[in-house]
């Protein structure tokens, strides 16, 4: 079996997102809010801020794991957008932009925080909630997404943000290197890295190690 | 390019993982099912405060200066100063007479301070003493006055 069938995995996913997974077309929703914030419109800024903010602070939660700090990140996030809206490119997707910036913000945080801090999983299980309480949610057993958020949380910052990115706010491959700044080909990897120690922090003690020998 | 050298990756951890083909199966399985279970998980709502928040930050940020307005303020105080000095030199003759009205004004200044001094000093030799009574006097009127004009302040009114 070559490494066809491993990727083959992803894209009926990217299908069946639609447009939210077409890497090449790039809409540009925010624009007029974007223009008119520019020339000093609160209310316009105020919209945009709506309109991200939920995947702007699902992001620092995931990479800092509080839930002060997030919101701290995620404010101060808005606050540096709004401060360099002039140096916004307007070919570029606005949350992709606004990404990048807490993306950052939260990469200083995570290497100004001690070395020997302990990382408590329960605590951000907690403070991770399950989301939206769709109906397509409340489906889905509570403890399972728990032990999954769980697992997650072990992970690096940088596989934490992989699978977020990708499956959790259901970003392209493209999107996700423009956040992290590496090349598009990469991430595939990433990802299937990510999920591959997921998928070992999934299984019970036991199995794991006969799975090894 | 970068996309072979990824496929190549993926193809050697996967090789790594699971060298026969019953195990790639098994693999491959779970990793669907883990995705499956991935798309499932969304972001937290964030507090109910925090648009609120953001825009009191926003409402607090120093002014936005665009580059634009830094240029334009720029470009205004170069073109004062340039027609400033374009015009001094063209009108020399009011220059010239402003250094000789300017250089007057030091000379009398330096005639009258010499002037005052020489005065007072005649004033001390001659009459000392009638000189210091009357500034102490001139003096204690003053206090005198000013404590009075300073009164009415502290008055506690009363209808």
């Amino acid at each position: 079996m070559r490494v066809d069938a491993l990727i083959a995995i992803t894209p009926p996913l990217e299908m069946s997102l639609g447009s939210l997974m077409a890497d090449d077309a790039i809409e540009q929703p925010w624009l007029s809010e974007v223009r008119r914030a520019r020339r000093g419109d609160e209310q316009a800024f105020a919209a945009l801020v709506r309109a991200v903010q939920r995947p702007v602070y699902g992001l620092c939660l995931r990479l800092l794991r509080t839930e002060a700090e997030a919101a701290e990140v995620a404010q101060e996030t808005f606050l540096r957008a709004y401060q360099h809206l002039e140096r916004y490119d307007e070919s570029r997707p606005f949350d992709l932009w606004v990404l990048t910036i807490a993306r950052n913000l939260c990469l200083d945080i995570l290497r100004r925080r001690t070395k020997h801090r302990t990382e408590d999983v329960d605590e951000h299980a907690q403070v991770l909630p399950s989301g939206d309480a769709s109906a397509e949610d409340k489906a889905i057993a509570r403890q399972e997404r728990q032990s999954l958020e769980e697992a997650m949380a072990t992970l690096s910052v940088d596989d934490r943000e992989v699978l977020a990115l990708y499956y959790v706010q259901k970003r392209t491959t493209k999107e996700i290197a423009q956040v992290m700044n590496v090349a598009p080909g990469t991430i595939m990897a990433r990802l299937f890295r990510a999920r591959e120690k997921l998928r070992q922090r999934m299984q019970p003690p036991g199995e794991s190690q006969e799975a090894k020998s | 390019m970068s996309n072979e050298l990824d496929d190549r990756e993926l193809d050697a951890l996967l090789a790594e993982l699971a060298p026969t083909e019953e195990e790639r199966a098994r693999l491959l399985e779970e990793h669907r099912q883990l995705e499956k279970d991935l798309l499932r998980l969304s972001d937290p709502l964030p507090p109910p405060d925090f648009v609120g928040q953001v825009m009191k930050r926003v409402a607090q940020s120093p002014a936005k200066v665009s580059k634009v307005e830094v240029v334009t303020a720029g470009a205004i105080v170069m073109a004062t100063v340039v027609l400033a000095a374009v015009t001094l030199a063209v009108s020399g003759g009011f220059a010239g007479s402003f250094g000789l009205a300017l250089a007057q004004l030091v000379v009398t200044a330096r005639e009258a301070l010499v002037a005052i001094g020489s005065g007072l000093l005649a004033l001390w030799t001659t009459a000392a003493l009638p000189s210091v009574v009357a500034l102490s006097m001139l003096l204690a009127a003053s206090l005198v006055a000013l404590k009075r004009f300073a009164l009415p302040a502290n008055v506690k009114v009363t209808s």
